[in-house]
């Protein structure tokens, strides 16, 4: 194998040097905005805003999911908060799907890499089966003698 | 917006210079909550690192 001509290397990391001096800020800002929209509206205060029918709870979960981003821990700890304080079992599985599968913060992000069409869609299409696979979880569940209401 | 922004070449900065605009006002409204965003923050962007470390093994 002989080696790359010094100019078409130059070239390369020139390539690579510009792509990383436009990614730094997309994933700086990223992280800075996520960690603002969790400092402003924190898990536990959004807490206190639930206790409406399922749907309106479930709903509500699933745009608290879409808004918050972070580690998945974070909400597996919030929606067991959520359902010892009652909240049903819908309403935090759609949180807890939405967390994982919609980031609204990363939005921008995401529409720079992978186009911002793409990432429009892939957001709705998340969050409507966010709520999908929270009414089928909970149907199965029950279908299994799991629980009861 | 700032999808559209970033699309235009040096959007990133731009996208950078708008959420430092956010921190500024909410440094001025509540300076409590952006100090603890900014810790957050900081803490994300180093728990990112060994990450890179581990890529550059490869």
């Amino acid at each position: 194998m002989t080696p790359e001509p010094p100019s078409e290397m130059h070239g390369r990391r020139g390539k690579s040097g510009r792509a990383v001096l436009q990614t730094l800020p997309v994933i700086a800002g990223t992280v800075l905005l996520t960690s603002l929209a969790l400092a402003v509206v924190s898990p536990d205060q959004a807490a206190g805003y639930f206790g409406r029918s399922d749907l309106g709870n479930a709903l509500l979960a699933a745009a608290v999911g879409s808004i918050a981003a972070g580690p998945p821990l974070a909400s597996y700890v919030l929606g067991g908060e959520l359902s010892a304080a009652g909240v049903g079992l819908l309403a935090v599985t759609a949180l807890v799907v939405s967390w994982v599968t919609v980031g609204l913060v990363q939005l921008p992000a995401e529409a720079m890499f992978l186009g911002t069409r793409f990432a429009i869609v892939r957001n709705i299409t998340s969050f409507v089966f966010a709520l999908a696979v929270a009414w089928f979880t909970v149907r199965t569940l029950h279908w299994l003698g799991m629980i009861s209401s | 917006m700032s999808a559209l922004i970033i699309k235009s070449g040096r959007g990133g900065w731009w996208f950078l210079a708008t959420v430092a605009m956010l921190y500024a006002a909410t440094g001025a409204l509540a300076p409590g909550i952006a100090l603890n965003a900014l810790e957050d923050s900081w803490k994300a962007l180093r728990s990112m690192v060994p990450v890179r470390r581990s890529f550059s093994r490869c």
